[in-house]
């Protein structure tokens, strides 16, 4: 048997909206001392692309039910949350907004699990600022251009967040605590923890065509 | 021969096990489309190409040509065809070469019928592809289990 401690790792899609609303709630709460309510692209959602997103978290959720986790020693780790002290106040905000994934752990931590930062603050408004960019480059239908230029530079931010992600994983977990990670599926978090912790992939549904591009992978 | 009214499309499943092509046989072919088995990834690429589906279910882990090389192979000569992966396991690197291959769905083991027949729906509608001019039928092959 393994002694590597063990990690339950969620792929998820999400739209630029969440990414760009989280960080939008970082910037302005930076500002004024209070969470965003409304981010860039708030209306390039189709219901249908909104629909999947919905199903796709009652399916986790419905999973995350049949494995019943020990939730008082389970920290949650999700994309986008940054490390600021206001975690779980963005979560709210954005659970009030209607983001699904937020009020899912928000739900967790109803249960007893911990809602920790995640990611570094800086590197989130990067990312941000870039999806600015890029939604204003084509009014919520991006040119092409415009979109491969953000890919190639979110590659490779993409890449300094899961080195950060990592080591906040490894710094913060204590002896006997599961961590329960939301990550987008273009990340390779789990390549950079594979060594340290024993992972289970937990998986329901992945509508990767019906929300088309408007997801941030 | 069944009289239930046939709707246009035709669903290829790739899976090893014979019971999982069966139940997707009764699942979707009770909706009235035509189902087609291969139990094998390489008989599946040929399949494919004989039959020229709509839509394909495909099964990750199957042995000697898993489902990613045989997904692999089917994009060689057809970048359209909707491909809903199914799997009873899958780490995030498969999910990554599943995007890369632009796979329609992706979704884990035990589902629900209702949303395989859902999913399946909406891919067959999506395509847009269940023209007699974008496929030949499998009628016109011979070839293929079918539920009428």
């Amino acid at each position: 048997m393994s002694k590597e401690p063990g990690l339950i790792y969620v792929p998820i899609l999400h739209t630029r909206r969440e990414t760009a609303g989280i960080a939008r709630s970082l910037q302005d709460s930076a500002n004024t001392g209070s969470t965003a309510t409304q981010a860039p692209g708030d209306d390039d959602r189709s219901a249908g692309d909104d629909r999947s997103i919905q199903e796709m978290w009652a399916g986790i959720a419905a999973k995350l039910n049949d494995v019943h986790l020990p939730y008082e020693r389970v920290r949650i780790f999700q994309e986008a949350m940054p490390v600021c002290g206001i975690e779980k106040e963005i979560a709210e905000s954005l659970t009030a907004q209607g983001s699904r994934n937020h009020q899912l752990l928000m739900d967790l931590v109803g249960q007893g699990a911990r809602l920790e930062g995640t990611e570094d603050p800086d590197l989130l408004v990067q990312e941000y600022e870039y999806l600015t960019a890029l939604i204003a480059a084509g009014a919520g239908r991006p040119e092409l251009v415009a979109f491969e230029e953000y890919q190639a530079r979110s590659k490779v931010l993409m890449e300094k967040r899961d080195a950060f992600i990592a080591a906040r994983i490894r710094s913060t977990i204590r002896e006997g605590e599961l961590p329960l990670v939301f990550m987008g599926v273009r990340h390779q978090l789990d390549k950079q923890l594979e060594g340290d912790f024993m992972i289970t992939y937990l998986i329901y549904r992945l509508p990767f065509r019906k929300i088309g591009d408007i997801y941030n992978v | 021969m069944s009289k239930m009214k046939k709707k246009r499309g035709a669903i290829l499943v790739i899976d090893d096990e014979p019971d999982i092509c069966e139940l997707f046989e009764q699942i979707l072919g009770a909706e009235g489309w035509t189902v087609l088995s291969a139990y094998n990834g390489l008989d599946g690429v040929v399949r494919n190409t004989a039959s020229n589906p709509d839509v394909i279910i495909l099964d990750l882990k199957m042995p000697k040509m898993d489902g990613i090389e045989t997904l692999k192979a089917i994009r060689k000569t057809d970048p359209v065809v909707r491909v809903i992966i199914l799997t009873g396991y899958g780490s995030a690197a498969t999910i990554r070469d599943a995007l890369d291959l632009n796979v329609y769905e992706y979704i884990s083991k035990p589902f629900e019928n209702d949303t395989i027949r859902r999913v399946v729906g909406e891919a067959l509608a999506d395509s847009g592809g269940t023209s007699d001019d974008r496929r030949r039928t499998p009628e016109d092959s011979g070839e293929g289990k079918r539920h009428e």
